[in-house]
């Protein structure tokens, strides 16, 4: 175990630093990290770094391994375009979680802002808060949880992948071009074994799955009246 | 050398002044004496809308997601003085078209189509016909000079009036129906003889003058009650002069057309030279309302040629509230611009009254046809205006285009593309 | 792939950022507000700018000049309304020279007193009023702090902005926060940018509002102050009809002498946090970081897409 104190530090040197103390060390604790932008990114290996207190923006970008455990908050776009991998902030993120992530698992404790799992290809998403509007837009892969309630226009015209979640008002707040179907059983494993590797104490029968409609074509309308139609029919 | 090369045939000379068109015309006249009166309106290649061009949201600005978030259409006119503003949900209007020029079946065509997607018609010159007015989701009455089958129960149906002054195809002449349209069921309708060339008024016989249309319009408040908008179109001429002049009459709203625009019949001679295309009509118009300080509470509607979604985003940009469409529409049911709607023989049985060629039009087919060509062109225009950056139609700016060529740049004051030049003074903040 | 990229990539991009500070009595926090828009640096280093708010009992007036050869004209504008009691002129970060000063003067001529200095080409106002003193120009939080030498007593409340200039040039008076001659005491500051800035511009101008610069964030203070002014609404009232009105990015926050007041465009493209303390106080800011020297590690919310929300303060 190492401790590496990156106050007033750049992102460039904390970085470089990070890849070299992971080849050495399986796991690497910060400190002051004063919401450093860009921490983390593109680190390979298989340690572990632990970050006492916030990180900023693009946490974990492009992560291709690590665990990084985050005891504090996350700014915008936490683990964007990941590869593989774990990041887990035990308090809130901010907006756009795991932007276009590919594989590996990002664990929110806290709530989520909006967008999150945008355009996601793969790994899994879990949020125990809340998420904002138009979360799970335009996947195409992957899989998310959400326990908490949900934003309007969730899962907006989804091309592939899935969304758990518990809110029972789900579907007021449906994005286009997606349906609510019950978990089934391959998931409800799936999400069990997730839960049970992070200490989630929530059953799974209570979830139901946002799926695409159809898978592909989308239906769009750009123009949309409101009035209400009068006059004769004859 | 060949005989061909030595004598070169006439067809292969080029020609200036006497082309075949030319040639037609002066035997025309020679032959009858007179003017030649046609349908559609006037041929002639104007600058139009397509001569802008809208600068896109990149870095400077964000757009918004063409498919998956929202941009507001709906549109409120005529809310100067009116209790009642005319709100419809796409700023396409369709313009007044006689019942008369067009068959009973093409009005209400064109009336269910405005149920579908939530618009305004017109009636036109020549009555409200009870197949447009009780099919319609909005209805603008038109007070034509005439008042052919014009009555206070015409009032009593109208979600708004518009008071003519020209029409853009013709400014300064009057209405024109040919004999052969005439027919039993019109002359009663707009109490004429049967088979007559009508050639109606150009002028209001209870108007003459700006003067007396500040009464009349106070008239028309009294009979409204202040209730629904009252409108005043005028063909593009001395724009800024008219539009002064309508806006001290205290109209709620200013409809210009534009030399572009269609009739039913018309002189060639009228539509071809007179009166001046919309692009620079409209931004006279908006520079005069703004000269009197009443740009924000005025609205302006403009007509001529529109024919598609990038025609409405531009119109709206450089400062229109609406557009109206008129030969779009016939287009949309199955007109392919013939320009023979002056001999009433109309293969599609849109611009004629021979029963035979009515039934050609299947009423709601046509109305869906208009319908989807409306929706069409506001999904355009949605398209525009969202990777401009706006989540309303209503915004878009003047600043948004530029101009691609010196004669649009010259009329408008857009400046050319790719500079910040104008020849006169910018029109916006440029 | 390369790395390097990718490091650098904040370095580059960097953003306008607002920060925003309701002290609740919980003592003289009048540097704080600086400090967190240090640690927003990041986000633009292209001028940094502050509003404080503190009760007094003379009209604060300050303004810029373009040189100090104007400063004559401008104490000739004040004397018309009232008495400089103490003042101090001095240099800022580039070449605009600033005018500090209390003024002996009837408080219902301010609004006059700032048209007037405000028609002077060389000359604007900055901030004039009892409690709210505005601090703007070119560069960093620290260049500010130190070039002004601010000094602040117990202040209630303030809203602060550092700028990374998109389109307008780098002139001191182009920077946040904005105030309005309509209404006394307001000020604003905003993330992102108007897409209808021009028509919104000629709306107001065309109802006899002069505009100063041409920095869309100006359109934004004159129309909450003229909605306040002249129809009446209050703070809430006005935020709702600018929500609905303006078009494009905008994550603004509006503080007048007893109110901040916050909303957020519906497609929620900028951020900002708020978190409440236990003891009352209130905290805005871009991003996380902006609250950390008030408070270390806190669940700070993201505010709803398009909410309109006030504090008093």
């Amino acid at each position: 175990m190492v401790r590496l104190d990156i106050k007033g530090m750049s992102t460039r040197d904390v970085n470089r630093k990070l890849r070299e103390l992971i080849l050495q060390d399986d796991e690497i604790v910060v400190e002051n990290p004063h919401s450093v932008h860009n921490f983390a990114t593109a680190l390979k290996g298989k340690g572990t770094v632990t970050v006492e207190g916030s990180t900023g923006f693009y946490t974990g970008g492009f992560l291709q391994g690590p665990t990084a455990i985050i005891k504090g908050n996350t700014g915008w776009y936490t683990g964007d375009n990941m590869d593989a991998g774990e990041l887990i902030v035990e308090m809130n993120t901010g907006s756009n979680c795991g932007p276009s992530m590919a594989g590996g698992t990002i664990l929110v404790r806290g709530h989520s802002g909006s967008r999150a799992g945008w355009g996601m290809k793969g790994g899994n998403l879990i949020i125990c808060g809340n998420a904002g509007l138009w979360s799970g837009k335009m996947t195409l892969g992957g899989r998310i949880i959400i326990l908490g309630t949900v934003g309007r226009g969730i899962g907006e015209s989804m091309y592939r992948g899935i969304i758990h979640v518990l809110d029972p008002e789900v579907e007021d707040k449906l994005g286009g071009n997606v349906r609510v179907v019950p978990i089934d059983d391959k998931e409800k494993k799936e999400v069990e074994t997730l839960f049970k590797k992070y200490g989630i104490e929530q059953a799974v029968d209570g979830f139901r799955s946002i799926v695409p409609k159809v898978y592909g074509r989308h239906e769009y309308f750009l123009f949309k009246p409101t009035h209400q139609q009068t006059g004769a029919q004859s | 050398m060949t005989e061909k090369e030595r004598k070169p045939r006439a067809k292969d000379v080029q020609r200036g002044v006497w082309n075949p068109e030319t040639v037609a015309e002066v035997k025309y006249k020679a032959e009858m004496g007179k003017h030649r009166i046609r349908g559609c309106g006037s041929t002639k290649k104007y600058p139009t809308f397509d001569d802008l061009l809208i600068l896109p949201s990149q870095l400077s600005r964000l757009s918004i997601d063409t498919y998956r978030e929202d941009c507001k259409t709906q549109t409120v006119l005529g809310a100067r003085y009116a209790k009642k503003p005319l709100v419809v949900e796409t700023p396409i209007l369709i313009s007044g078209m006689s019942y008369g020029a067009l068959s009973k079946e093409a009005k209400t065509a064109m009336a269910r189509s405005t149920q579908i997607v939530g618009t305004s018609i017109n009636n036109g010159e020549g009555g409200l016909l009870p197949g447009e007015s009780e099919n319609s989701y909005k209805q603008v009455v038109q007070i034509t000079p005439s008042r052919m089958g014009f009555s206070l129960r015409n009032i009593e149906a109208a979600d708004a009036l518009e008071l003519i002054t020209g029409i853009g195809a013709k400014p300064g002449l009057a209405g024109h129906l040919m004999g052969n349209k005439i027919t039993k069921e019109i002359a009663e309708f707009r109490q004429l003889p049967e088979g007559i060339d009508l050639h109606s008024h150009p002028r209001h016989g209870d108007i003459f003058g700006a003067d007396d249309m500040v009464l009349k319009v106070e008239e028309l408040r009294d009979v409204t009650d202040y209730e629904i908008p009252i409108f005043v179109k005028i063909a593009a001429g001395r724009v800024r002069e008219d539009v002064k002049i309508a806006v001290k009459t205290g109209v709620d709203g200013i409809v210009i057309d534009g030399a572009e625009a269609g009739t039913g019949a018309a002189p060639v001679v009228a539509s071809t030279h007179l009166g001046i295309p919309i692009l620079p009509g409209l931004v006279q118009g908006v520079r005069a309302l703004e000269e009197m300080g009443v740009k924000d509470e005025v609205s302006l509607i403009v007509s001529g040629g529109i024919k598609d979604g990038a025609d409405v985003a531009k119109a709206l940009a450089l400062g229109a509230d609406a557009v109206a469409i008129g030969t779009g529409a016939m287009i949309a049911m199955g007109c392919v611009v013939c320009l023979r709607c002056h001999e009433g023989n109309c293969a599609y049985g849109i611009g004629t009254q021979d029963p035979e060629r009515r039934k050609r039009l299947d009423i709601d087919a046509a109305a869906k046809r208009v319908a989807n060509y409306i929706q069409g062109m506001t999904y355009e225009a949605v398209i525009l205006a969202k990777a401009a950056g706006k989540t309303a139609l209503a915004n878009m700016e003047r600043e948004d285009l530029r101009s691609l060529t010196l004669e649009a740049c010259a009329m408008t004051g857009v400046p050319l593309v790719g500079t910040n030049f104008t020849f006169t003074e910018p029109f916006g903040f440029f | 792939m390369k790395h390097h990229n990718l490091i650098d990539k904040l370095e580059k991009d960097t953003m306008c950022g607002i920060a925003g500070l309701i002290t609740r009595n919980n003592g003289g926090l009048g540097n704080d507000l600086i400090n967190m828009l240090k640690e927003l640096v990041h986000r633009g280093k292209d001028a940094t700018g502050v509003a404080i708010y503190e009760k007094r009992s003379d009209v604060q007036l300050r303004a810029s000049m373009t040189s100090a050869t104007h400063e004559k004209s401008l104490l000739d504008i004040i004397q018309a309304h009232g008495k400089v009691t103490h003042s101090r002129s001095y240099p800022g970060v580039g070449i605009y020279t600033f005018f500090d000063g209390s003024l002996d003067m009837d408080s219902n001529q301010v609004s006059q007193l700032h048209w007037d200095i405000d028609s002077h080409p060389d000359l604007c106002v900055h901030s004039i009023g009892k409690q709210l003193k505005v601090y703007k120009d070119q560069g960093s939080a620290e260049d500010l702090q130190k070039a002004h030498k601010i000094q602040v007593g117990r202040c209630t409340h303030g809203i602060g902005h550092v700028r990374l200039a998109t389109e307008s040039v780098e002139n001191v008076n182009f920077s946040h926060p904005y105030v309005s001659y309509l209404y006394p005491e307001l000020s604003l500051v905003h993330n992102g940018q108007f897409t209808n800035y021009f028509n919104m511009r000629r709306r107001l101008e065309n109802k006899g509002i002069r505009f100063k610069t041409a920095n869309d964030t100006e359109v934004a203070a004159h129309f909450i102050a003229y909605e306040m002014k002249e129809n009446g609404y209050d703070l809430e009232g006005a935020m709702h009809l600018a929500l609905d009105t303006f078009d494009g990015i905008f994550t603004i926050l509006v503080a007048t002498t007893d109110q901040i007041g916050a909303f957020r465009d519906r497609l929620a493209f900028k951020p900002v946090v708020v978190y409440e303390k236990e003891d009352g106080t209130v905290l805005f800011g871009s991003e996380q970081i902006a609250l950390t020297p008030i408070v270390s590690d806190v669940y700070a919310t993201e505010m709803e897409p398009g909410g309109v929300k006030v504090w008093s303060v």
